[in-house]
């Protein structure tokens, strides 16, 4: 096989060009077989352009057999739109010939005997003979590189268009040193600079001058290096020196033999997040003060119940004591007079401590814990009743009930009010003939009212706003006895159970009280 | 046989001479060891301080306890007699000014017999310390001494 082949070349190049035979450095046969082991096609090509020389991988591409090729122009293997340049550039080579990659950055094809087209790359180097100059021309298939090239190419541009369009993100590259690489439409918009004005600067311009001199820009691709990534919050500033509050995440960028390759930086503008945060933050710390202060005052209010309880009342039992004391042993020496000073005293001390106890009655109202259920009102209202009746045999009272009056509160402070509305109908129906006190409640506009009815004493309407203040009384003691504390426990009650109180009444005609519950309240757990 | 001592705690002299002066009224002729605070009635019952040398196999029949006291307060002296074997079993009357639940449910909590509030009234205060004489040195049973060294 070596043989005629190097005749070919030898009669080719003599044909041509007798004068220059081809002398390869090596000796013929180890040229060939050089040539026939070289994993391109090999095309020796002389400075007319006619091939002088190729190898089997040659034929196997282009799906000429050599007798096909040899003394032929090499132009028959290039699509005819390369062949008008080809020339030129040919003569330019063997005007200044060089080791040259062709192809490489342009787009060649091979033209193969079918018609068909493939891209190719050329290496070209020339071959000094004897016979003047030949060119070597090695010609690689590259259509499996061209493929998987152009697949990437699309991938790169499907990534730079998706990170590209992002605009509620600031996409960016860092270099490891923290330079900007790349640059997205979401950081343009976020922090105000075109890809033109910041890339190649320093990341640390998007943090605030305190953050830099803390070193936090450095910290944080330190930390994003150390543990692959790094999300964090903090204040970062805009081209124009504004502020944001934003959402940042860094990761660190390897290349496939684990060499830092530089950073991603996704950050998100979240101030407004940020602000409404802040914002349920500040109420629900004004909300804690509040409750803070409110247990304050509970306390000291607790505290000062707690003192009135136990020395308020101490002195009143001397007073009370020594009084009964002296009338005791000495009832001989004290006339009549003296003895009705004694009674008086002992009489204003029994008021005072009426006055304490309740005074302490309606502290606790306030600060009592509440605890709501259902009440059975009619119920609570009869065995009240019973117990006045029980307590003063004598009195004759009409007294209805309504019932199945129901409502929803604190079991004790609802029977608190009613113990005093009930109460005042009682007392202040003391002095009427036929005494009549009715509990029951009626529905006005889907809203239960409760009410307690009597036929007694009533009151003057101009007076009503004065009712419910605590020691207020529109009775004189000696008619009605009392310390006015009563009403303004009912109001207190009603408040705290998110209802309202009425009063309504004329002078000797009785009075209505009326209250509401807020019956929206569920049930204590 | 001598009637038992009744320890009255008590830091209000006014209050110490009514409560004196009903317990007389009423007849209850028991000898009356007053402390004047919650230490000295410690001090007493366990034979200690000013008591030191006080044969503590002798204890009173019943303990009138204040629960506003100085140095020691009521509470605090319950505790002490409460967690001592020698004094765990006494019948504690907490006696004073307040009615404040969390006054009545503390002293039931740490043992107290029974909680009553001085009233006001003398007439009343009077009728109260009857009843408990009554009760405490007349109808109720004391436990038999000598499971107070029980351990």
């Amino acid at each position: 096989m070596t043989e005629p082949v190097n005749l070919e070349i030898v009669s080719n190049l003599s044909a041509e060009r007798p004068a220059r035979v081809a002398r390869p450095p090596v000796g013929e046969g180890k040229f060939r077989a050089l040539l026939e082991a070289a994993p391109d096609a090999m095309i020796i090509v002389a400075c007319d352009g006619n091939i002088a020389l190729v190898n089997a991988q040659t034929e196997r591409l282009f799906g000429y057999s050599r007798h096909e090729l040899l003394g032929n122009q090499v132009q028959m293997l290039m699509p005819a739109r390369f062949r008008g340049v080809h020339p030129d550039h040919g003569e330019a080579y063997f005007s200044a010939p060089k080791i040259e990659v062709i192809g490489s950055g342009l787009d060649l094809y091979g033209l193969r005997k079918d018609g068909t087209e493939f891209p190719i790359e050329i290496s070209l180097s020339p071959l000094e003979t004897d016979d003047g100059l030949l060119v070597s021309a090695a010609i690689r298939d590259v259509t499996a590189r061209k493929i998987a090239e152009e697949k990437m190419s699309q991938s790169e541009e499907s990534f730079r268009l998706l990170v590209d369009g992002v605009k509620d993100y600031s996409i960016l590259m860092l270099d490891p040193q923290g330079c900007v690489m790349s640059w997205n439409e979401g950081a343009q918009r976020i922090k105000g600079y075109t890809a033109d004005e910041i890339i190649g600067e320093h990341y640390d311009r998007f943090y605030t001058p305190e953050a830099v001199a803390a070193g936090e820009p450095a910290r944080e691709l330190e930390m994003a290096q150390r543990n692959g990534r790094n999300e964090s919050e903090g204040w970062r500033v805009r081209k124009d020196g504004s502020r944001f509050w934003a959402d940042v995440v860094v990761t660190a960028v390897y290349d496939a033999k684990g060499q830092l390759r530089g950073f991603s930086e996704v950050a998100r503008d979240i101030t407004d997040r940020k602000k409404s945060q802040d914002d349920v933050s500040t109420l629900n710390e004004s909300a804690r003060k509040h409750a803070a202060q409110l247990e304050v005052v509970n306390r000291e209010l607790e505290a000062f119940s707690y003192s009135v309880s136990h020395d308020l009342r101490a002195p009143l039992r001397s007073i009370d004591g020594f009084s009964s004391a002296l009338v005791e042993d000495y009832g001989d020496k004290l006339d009549d007079q003296a003895k009705s000073h004694l009674k008086r005293i002992r009489a204003a001390t029994q008021r005072m401590s009426q006055l304490i106890d309740d005074l302490l009655k309606l502290a606790f109202v306030t600060r009592s814990e509440m605890h709501t259920w259902t009440v059975d009102l009619s119920a609570l209202a009869n065995v009240i009743i019973a117990e006045f009746q029980k307590a003063d045999p004598l009195r004759q009272v009409e007294c209805v009930v309504h019932e199945d009056v129901i409502g929803r509160g604190d079991p004790l402070l609802l029977r608190s009010v009613l113990e005093n509305l009930l109460g005042n109908a009682w007392k202040f129906t003391s002095k009427t003939p036929h005494a009549k006190i009715e509990f029951g409640s009626e529905n006005q506009n889907g809203e239960t009212i409760y009410f307690v009815r009597d036929n007694g004493a009533g009151f003057d309407m101009t007076y009503a706003g004065k009712l419910f203040g605590p020691f207020q009384r529109l009775h004189v003691t000696t008619d009605f006895p009392g310390t006015g504390v009563g009403l303004a426990t009912v109001k207190r009650i009603i408040l705290r159970h998110g209802g309202r109180v009425s009063a309504e009444g004329a002078v000797g005609n009785g009075a209505t009280f009326s209250f509401t519950l807020d019956s929206n309240k569920g049930d204590t757990p | 046989m001598k009637k038992p001592v009744i320890l009255l705690v008590e830091d209000n002299a006014d209050d110490e001479a009514l409560t004196m002066r009903a317990l007389k009224k009423n007849n209850i002729t028991n000898e009356i060891t007053v402390a004047r605070d919650g230490a000295e009635a410690l001090d007493y019952l366990f034979g200690q301080g000013a008591n030191a040398g006080r044969d503590t196999g002798m204890q009173p029949a019943l303990i009138l306890l204040d629960l506003k006291l100085p140095k020691v307060d009521g509470f605090e002296v319950l505790k002490k007699i409460r967690s001592d074997q020698r004094t765990k079993l006494l019948p504690v009357v907490i006696l004073t000014s307040s009615k404040e639940q969390q006054d009545i449910t503390n002293g039931y909590g740490l043992g107290a017999n029974s909680y009553v509030r001085k009233p006001v009234d003398f007439q009343d205060f009077v009728e109260a310390v009857r009843q408990l004489g009554l009760y405490w040195l007349v109808l109720n049973e004391e436990p038999v001494p000598d499971s107070r060294s029980a351990p």
